[in-house]
C-alpha cells in the first residue's frame, strides 16, 4: 500500500504526467501517418474492422431486422394508397417493357449488319450491408464480400438500378463501399441525350453536384446520367441518375440508387482496375500501352 | 472495506468501456444508409466529463485514449486526432475539477460546452491545417449544440439514478489520499 500512498504526489504524479505526453505524441504520429501514408493506414483499418465486425453480425442482423420491421409497420397505415400507386406504375412499367423489347430486337439486327464487337457483359456478385459508417460525415457501408470473394479494390457497386459507389479497401472477408453521396467521392459521368461531360462530387445529401459541365445550355432537368468511364475505375454506361436544376441554377444528380432501403449491393466484376496501393500514384488510364509495369514504376520515383 | 471500493472501481471501467462499445455499436447499425440532417450527440463526451469532475479515478487518461481511438478506428475517423483533442479537454477539466466542486450545475454546464466546442474547433482547425476535408460548420454548430442539450439529462442519470456523487469537500478517498 505504501506506493499507493505516494502516487498522487511527486514521483507518481511526474510518471503520469510523461505518460500523459507520450499517448498524445503518439496520438498525434498516429494522426500524421494517416495524413501522409492514407492508402496503407485505410488498410489497417479494414484489417481492423475485418476481424472484429463479422464476428457482431450475429447481434447486429436482428437489431437492424427489427427496425426494418417498425419502418415496415409504419408504412402498413399508407398500405391502400401505394397499392394503387403501384398498379398504376406496373400498367406503364408493361408499356415501357414492350417498347424496350421492340427497340432491343431492332437494335440486334441493326447491329447484325454492322457486324459490331460489343464489350462483353458485365456479371456481378451480390453482397449484404453490415454496417454503414457510423458518423455523418463519412457515406460508406461495410458489406460482407472481400478478398475470399475475389472482390478488388474499386469495383463498382450498384443497387438492382443505380450506381451507389465503389469499393475502397479490402478486408479478408469484408470490404467498405465508399457512397457516391461521400464528400470524397468524385466521379466521370456522360449527360445522356447531349453527351455533355461532368464530374459527379458528392457533398453528404442525396443530390450530388454536377461540376465541370462543359455546356450546361444543352442540359434539361430529367436528363439521364450515366457513367463516363473516362478513368478507367468504372466501366461505361452505368445508370447513376437524372439530373435536376435546384435553386441555387447547379446541376445536381437525383441518384436511382435507394440509398433509404438498402440491403443488398451489387459488385460489377471490372478488371480494367488501376489499384491505388501507394500514395503518390496518379489514378488513371496506363499512359503507356506497350509496357504498363515500367510506367507504374516510373510513377514512384 | 478499501478492497471492496476497489472492485467497484473497477467494476465503474469495466461499465464504462461497455457503455462506450454499446454507443459505437448503435452507431454503426445500418438503420439507414441515406445521410442523416443532424448528427447525434456525443453522449460519452457528456458521461466522461461528468465523471472526470466527480470521480476522476474512475475515468484515468489512459482508459478515455483507449475509448476514443476504438471510436476513431470504428467510426471511419482521422486516426487519433479527435482522441488527442478529447484527452486534453478532459485534461483540462480534471486539472480544474476542485473549482467545480463547491459550484453551481449551471457554471459546470457552462464550462463544459465550452470546453467540447473548444475540442470541435481544434479538431477542426489541425483537419484543415493537415489539408484534409473538414466537416460542414453547420453540421458541427448541430454537434455541439445537441451534445450541449444532452448534458443535464446524462448528469441527472449520473448523479440520480447511478448515484455517483462529488465527493464532500474534504473527504477521503479509497487509498487514504485527500480528494
Amino acid at each position: 500500500m505504501a506506493e499507493h500512498k505516494t502516487e498522487d504526489h511527486g514521483f507518481g504524479r511526474s510518471i503520469r504526467r510523461v505518460l500523459f505526453g507520450l499517448t498524445l505524441f503518439f496520438l498525434f504520429l498516429f494522426f500524421l501517418f494517416w495524413r501522409i501514408d492514407n492508402p496503407r493506414a485505410e488498410q489497417m483499418r479494414v484489417s481492423i474492422l475485418d476481424k472484429a465486425i463479422p464476428n457482431m453480425e450475429w447481434a447486429m442482423a436482428p437489431i437492424t431486422r427489427i427496425s426494418r420491421i417498425v419502418d415496415d409497420f409504419q408504412s402498413y397505415g399508407r398500405i391502400y394508397e401505394q397499392n394503387q400507386e403501384l398498379r398504376r406504375e406496373l400498367q406503364q412499367m408493361k408499356a415501357w417493357r414492350e417498347a424496350a423489347i421492340q427497340l432491343e430486337q431492332e437494335k440486334a439486327r441493326l447491329l447484325d449488319l454492322n457486324k459490331v464487337k460489343l464489350p462483353p457483359k458485365l456479371s456481378f456478385i451480390s453482397g449484404i450491408v453490415l454496417t454503414d459508417s457510423g458518423s455523418p460525415f463519412r457515406q460508406s457501408a461495410l458489406i460482407n464480400l472481400g478478398r475470399h470473394d475475389g472482390i478488388v479494390d474499386g469495383w463498382a457497386a450498384m443497387d438492382g438500378l443505380g450506381l451507389l459507389g465503389r469499393i475502397s479497401g479490402v478486408g479478408e472477408n469484408s470490404s467498405r463501399v465508399i457512397f457516391l453521396i461521400d464528400s470524397n467521392s468524385q466521379v466521370p459521368v456522360t449527360i445522356k441525350p447531349s453527351n455533355q461531360k461532368a464530374i459527379l462530387s458528392g457533398n453528404n445529401t442525396l443530390l450530388p453536384t454536377l461540376d465541370f459541365i462543359e455546356n450546361s445550355d444543352l442540359i434539361q432537368p430529367g436528363d439521364r446520367i450515366v457513367t463516363s468511364g473516362d478513368g478507367g475505375v468504372f466501366p461505361p454506361d452505368l445508370l447513376v441518375g437524372q439530373a435536376v436544376l435546384t435553386s441555387d441554377k447547379r446541376f445536381h444528380a437525383r441518384l436511382a440508387a435507394d440509398y433509404k432501403q438498402l440491403e443488398f449491393m451489387r459488385i460489377i466484376r471490372y478488371s480494367n482496375v488501376f489499384p491505388i496501393a501507394d500514395p503518390d500514384q496518379l489514378v488513371g488510364p496506363l499512359l503507356s500501352i506497350d509496357d504498363p509495369v515500367d510506367q507504374s514504376q516510373g510513377a514512384d520515383q | 472495506m478499501k478492497s471492496h471500493k476497489l472492485h467497484q472501481t473497477w467494476l465503474h471501467k469495466l461499465a464504462l468501456v461497455l457503455f462506450a462499445a454499446l454507443v459505437a455499436f448503435y452507431n454503426l447499425i445500418p438503420f439507414t444508409l441515406a445521410p442523416t440532417a443532424y448528427p447525434s450527440p456525443d453522449i460519452l463526451f457528456c458521461v466522461i466529463s461528468v465523471l472526470t469532475i466527480r470521480r476522476p479515478e474512475i475515468v484515468p487518461f489512459w482508459i478515455i485514449a483507449l475509448i476514443y481511438f476504438g471510436f476513431d478506428i470504428f467510426l471511419m475517423k482521422p486516426f487519433g486526432l479527435w482522441t488527442a483533442c478529447m484527452l486534453v479537454a478532459t485534461e483540462i477539466m480534471r486539472a480544474n475539477r476542485d473549482a467545480f466542486r463547491e459550484n453551481l450545475f449551471l457554471y459546470e454546464w457552462f464550462y463544459a460546452s465550452l470546453i467540447f466546442f473548444l475540442a470541435l474547433m481544434a479538431n477542426r482547425f489541425l483537419l484543415a491545417v493537415s489539408f484534409t476535408p473538414t466537416p460542414p460548420i453547420l453540421a458541427l454548430f448541430w454537434e455541439f449544440l445537441f451534445t450541449t442539450l444532452c448534458y443535464p439529462i446524462v448528469l441527472f442519470i449520473i448523479t440520480y439514478i447511478l448515484r455517483i456523487n462529488k465527493p464532500a469537500l474534504g473527504a477521503f478517498g479509497y487509498k487514504g489520499h485527500k480528494l
